[in-house]
């Protein structure tokens, strides 16, 4: 190496600093010092003050709102995630499929992400309310009305739209996926005698694990986002089976629990990053 | 592998140029960070400035308002301050002790000297009024026959000369108002009586058997006749403007005034009788009687603060704003206002209060460095406490605009707030009605006011209950009011708990759904018709049992379901007795409030509307918010006792004030509450309930009870058996309790479905606080 190419290198690096300074200056003010100051304060009182050591998450795993709402929230997680990925997966193969009017189809499945949540929020209400649509529809057919958002089918309305608004934009990602699978692969498995499902099983999804990866980090991230239609139609304290952890750490700032609500959001973040690192050594092992 | 020699010239050029690109672009970017935070610290605010003469850019400047009132006891002034051509000032009043005395002042308004001015002797011993004052000392009075209520007189006092009789007989008998154009010119409205005739319409008779008329006149003084008649329109105006003043920036003098016809604006009369429109778009709700006009043209009025119209009309703005001074209070009125030459404003308040708005450059400008002080809703004592605080320490600057005034939900208010006391900062001053007080002080949040306020010069019967043992005090309420339930003393006698209310709503007949648009429903009932208590809604009727009932529903983080069993069986039994299941909701409903001049203003509600005014309810309930309400009760011959419920001795403390703990301004926050707590803001009337200071709460009573209507042993023996204070109950339990009273009244639940509807209801919302 000569002395003009390691000038040259620090001069690179001088300059690769300078562009980074911005996104990391924004990445330590707006995410890393809140997430210090978040696990800090889950050891802290209300005001973070005075050091209070596990107190706070004794109390929270004590809390039996906490419980009901972590157990929601990972029920949620666990029917909405294999059922959105399945589901889009399915979309997308069916859309690639159709040779007419696969564009119109894209964009029509990406249209309830165009929604906005006020929207869905009134359609709620109009569909299942006591007095809504649905309801309706049942004393037509000689049924008891029913109030869908003040029993257990709240749940599953909570689940319905989410596949409704997400399996859109996954099945976009799955496309993109299924777009970088070398055709040749197929081609090849097709001379060799391979049926489709053979060639779905031994060639696409193997393929997809990456995207899969990705889909799934991204619809994790979206689940939370949930809880704005919930919060619309239901308010703070909805009925059970619809209480998430949003719910309640809303409450619990209102609250001024800052000491809980930190603690809680620290054994949150714990367990989604359990989650992330599994998704991302998958994703990792396929590379 | 760079090798130069091995490029050629403009290759090599070319690298370095793309090299010196990356440095500049990332020199630029850098500069740009740098610029981005130094954007985000916290700046110097905008000039306060504003167009009375502050210069941009320096934050410095504002207007100061002094009591500047003469130490005479004046009872009511006269005239508004007038501007002598050698700039002294001056004004006429009227003293306690009687006759109508000259103000003058050669300092600006700081002292007065004051000098008999000998009119009553002069004119025959009449009361004097409708003083007008031209700025050369002219003056026109009226004076009034002792004997004869119809009878008045015009009266011009020419500078250095003795009183001169007008005669503007030909006018009216009983002059309304008097308002001089200029030496010579004099306008004139009058009442005339005459008897009627057979053609009178009933309504135009008067109660003396009489029918009045309003008349108004233009008079040539110096020619002694009248030169123009009003019409009636003007007339009317005219009448009710008694102190429009003169105008002179356009040669010809003019009275200038706010008219609130049908179109509001702000019009003129000339000396020929004639009206113009200055202005006919009005940026103002609710004027008040003071105006005037400086020598440019341009007129000033006072609503919420002092406005100002240009000369041309096309400019309108707010000029002083009232919110820190007297000028804003609820309890202030504005009848007469000055502007003087420098640009000074003068301005009597009531009656007999004279303050003085200047613009001080020296002060930093208004929301520099303020105190700041938050509250959910306006609040008139904190606003009094706001004036009393700005008028003791001019340097300091206060800034107070309730969170809701500007729109928003009390939700999102209380949100922003504690993000901003979670983070260590928030306004200084705490006032917190409506919101889960108990909350802020559990946390921490709140400076403890036991060495702040004196708390054993407070009713202890009121703070106690917000001391800790060891003496701490986080909250503290500035007033409090007491609900009661009014009614003979035998039939409040039995009364003693809501099993017995129920028995007592039971013996009674049931009352009639609310309809404010039947005249029936007005009509005076027979004894046996007549109903125990009136509501207009069954939320009304809910909040009548909660504001005695709610303390307790929930206690360590656990419904009280006897509570709650008490509440919803008492809903049942008096709301089905009622039919309340089809009662409509309603946001109408009856109230007035009373004050005979000397008194504080009694404000009365549904509940004693249909018991003292339309005589339907056997007994009255409402929220004592001052000792009068009990001589008014006692004076219609009827006791009081505290309205019951399942909280022993509820009281309902307001203006819930609180420190910030994490606030830089500990000591101007206690100045602030030294004023809020002190004898001139508690021995105020603010309508917000009754003063915690024992000894304004003890002078409140001695003056109720001065007259020998009320029973200071009453008075005191309510007082003394107030014990648990009861705020709004929790939006969250509201909802419940009304959720399922409705639901009972109307037969879709039992009584135990309730309770147990309600205990599913608040399951997560109590569980959350466990």
């Amino acid at each position: 190496m000569t002395f003009r190419s390691i000038l040259r290198n620090s001069s690179e690096t001088r300059a690769a600093a300078c562009f980074l300074a911005p996104s990391v200056c924004g990445v330590i003010l707006f995410v890393l010092w809140p997430v210090c100051e978040t696990v800090r304060r889950s050891f802290t009182d209300a005001r973070g003050a005075s050091f209070q050591g596990l107190a706070n998450y004794e109390s929270v795993l004590g809390n039996s709102a906490f419980r009901l709402a972590a157990a929601n929230t990972a029920r949620f997680l666990c029917i909405c995630m294999p059922l959105l990925l399945a589901g889009s997966l399915a979309l997308a193969l069916l859309v690639r499929a159709v040779r007419r009017g696969a564009r119109t189809f894209r964009t029509l499945y990406l249209l309830p992400m165009a929604v906005p949540v006020a929207s869905i929020a009134f359609l709620w209400n109009v569909l299942f309310h006591e007095n809504g649509l649905c309801s309706r529809v049942l004393q037509a057919c000689g049924a008891q009305p029913v109030d869908f958002m003040g029993t257990g089918a709240a749940f599953w309305v909570l689940i319905g739209t989410y596949l409704w608004k997400n399996s859109g934009y996954d099945m976009i990602l799955w496309i993109a996926g299924l777009d970088g699978i070398d055709p040749g692969y197929y081609e090849a498995a097709a001379v060799d005698g391979a049926g489709t499902w053979q060639m779905f099983r031994r060639i696409t999804l193997p393929a997809l694990r990456s995207t899969l990866c990705l889909t799934a980090v991204l619809s994790l991230i979206n689940s939370f986002k949930v809880f704005r239609e919930a919060y619309l139609v239901a308010g703070a304290h909805p009925h059970e089976s619809m209480y998430l952890l949003q719910h309640l750490f809303n409450n619990w700032f209102e609250a001024l629990d800052m000491g809980r609500l930190t603690a809680a959001a620290v054994l949150l973040a714990l367990a989604l990053l359990i989650v992330l690192a599994i998704l991302l050594r998958l994703g990792r092992e396929d590379a | 592998m760079l090798d130069a020699d091995k490029m050629t010239g403009r290759g090599y050029n070319m690298i370095q140029f793309r090299q010196l690109l990356h440095r500049a672009a990332a020199l630029t970017l850098s500069l740009a960070l740098a610029l981005t935070t130094a954007a985000c610290a916290k700046g110097e605010a905008a000039s306060g400035a504003d167009a009375s003469g502050g210069q941009s850019g320096t934050a410095t400047g504002r207007w100061v308002e002094e009591n500047v009132t003469p130490k005479e006891a004046v009872r009511a002034f006269n005239t508004s301050v007038m501007e002598a051509e050698d700039g002294s000032l001056y004004c006429y009043a009227t003293l306690e002790e009687g006759g109508i005395v000259k103000f003058t002042s050669t300092d600006g308004g700081s002292t007065w000297s004051s000098e008999l001015t000998g009119w009553e002797e002069a004119t025959g011993g009449g009361n004097i009024g409708c003083i007008n004052v031209l700025p050369d000392g002219t003056v026109v009075f009226a004076s009034y026959s002792e004997s004869d209520s119809h009878a008045s007189q015009c009266w011009i006092v020419r500078p250095g000369e003795t009183p001169q009789q007008v005669d503007v007989s030909g006018v009216g008998q009983y002059i309304t108002n008097l308002a001089l154009f200029d030496t010579d010119t004099l306008l004139v409205t009058a009442m005339e009586w005459s008897e009627p005739t057979a053609e009178t319409p009933a309504e135009q008779i008067g109660s003396d058997g009489m029918v009045s008329i309003m008349r108004g006149a233009i008079i040539d003084l110096a020619a002694g006749t009248v030169a123009q008649t009003l019409d009636n329109d003007t007339l009317y105006i005219m009448a009710a403007a008694n102190s429009c003043p003169v105008d002179t920036s356009a040669g010809e003098p003019r009275l200038v005034y706010l008219n609130f016809g049908d179109s509001p604006a702000l019009m003129s009369l000339d000396k020929t009788g004639k009206i113009s429109t200055l202005c006919s778009e009005l940026d103002t709700q609710n004027p008040e009687i003071g105006s005037a006009c400086d020598s440019s043209g341009n007129f000033y009025y006072v609503d919420g603060g002092i406005c100002r119209i240009g000369a041309g009309g096309s400019v309108q703005e707010r000029i002083v704003e009232g919110a820190s001074f007297h000028l804003g209070l609820t309890d202030s009125y504005c009848r007469d206002l000055a502007v003087t030459q420098e640009g000074s404003f003068f301005a009597v308040l009531g009656v007999k209060e004279l303050y003085r708005y200047t613009w001080d450059e020296t002060l930093p400008a208004a929301g520099i460095d303020a105190l700041s002080v938050w509250s959910l809703e306006e609040n008139s004592s904190v606003r009094a406490a706001v004036a009393a605080f700005a008028a003791q320490h001019p340097d300091a600057n206060v800034e107070y605009r309730p969170v809701l005034s500007d729109g928003g939900t009390k939700a999102d208010a209380i949100s922003a707030l504690n993000t901003q006391l979670l983070a260590g900062g928030g306004p200084d001053i705490l006032i917190l009605d409506g919101v889960d007080y108990e909350s802020y002080a559990e946390k921490g949040l709140l400076a403890d006011l036991s060495g702040i306020v004196d708390l054993n010069s407070m009713a202890q019967e009121v703070v106690k209950p917000f001391t800790g043992d060891d003496g701490t005090c986080y909250v503290l309420p500035a007033r409090f009011s007491i609900p009661i339930l009014c009614g003979s003393a035998e039939d409040l006698a039995s009364i003693t708990d809501l099993g017995s209310l129920t028995q007592a709503v039971l013996a009674c007949s049931p009352q009639t759904v609310y309809d404010p648009e039947d005249d029936a429903y007005y009509n005076e009932l027979s004894e046996s018709e007549r109903y125990a208590l009136g509501f207009v809604s069954l939320e009304q009727f809910l909040d009548f049992t909660l504001q005695t009932s709610s303390a307790n529903l929930v206690s360590d983080g656990a419904l009280n379901e006897e509570t709650v069993r008490d509440v919803l069986e008492f809903i049942n039994t008096v709301g089905g007795y009622y039919g309340m299941g089809s009662w409509e909701k309603t946001e109408y409903s009856n109230g007035i409030m009373v004050s005979d001049g000397d008194s504080d203003v009694v404000s009365m509600g549904d509940g004693g509307y249909t018991h003292f005014l339309m005589h339907n309810a056997r007994y009255g309930w409402d929220m004592m918010t001052t000792p009068y309400y009990l001589r008014d009760v006692m004076s219609a011959g009827e006791s009081a006792i505290l309205q019951p419920g399942t909280d022993e001795g509820a009281y309902c403390p307001a203006v819930l004030a609180a420190v910030n703990a994490s606030s830089e301004k500990q000591e101007q926050a206690a100045q602030l509450l030294a004023c809020l707590f002190g004898e001139d803001v508690q021995n105020s009337d603010q309508r917000d309930g009754m003063p915690v200071l024992q000894s304004a709460l003890d002078t409140r009573i001695e003056r109720a009870c001065a007259d020998g209507k009320a029973d200071k042993a009453l008075m005191k023996s309510l007082l003394a058996s107030i014990k648990t204070p009861v705020t709004e109950p929790d939006e969250e339990i509201r909802t419940s309790l009304l959720t399922h009273a409705q639901a009972m009244l109307t037969g879709s639940e039992t009584l135990d479905d309730a309770v147990e509807g309600v205990r599913n209801d608040l399951s997560l919302y109590l569980a959350e606080q466990q």
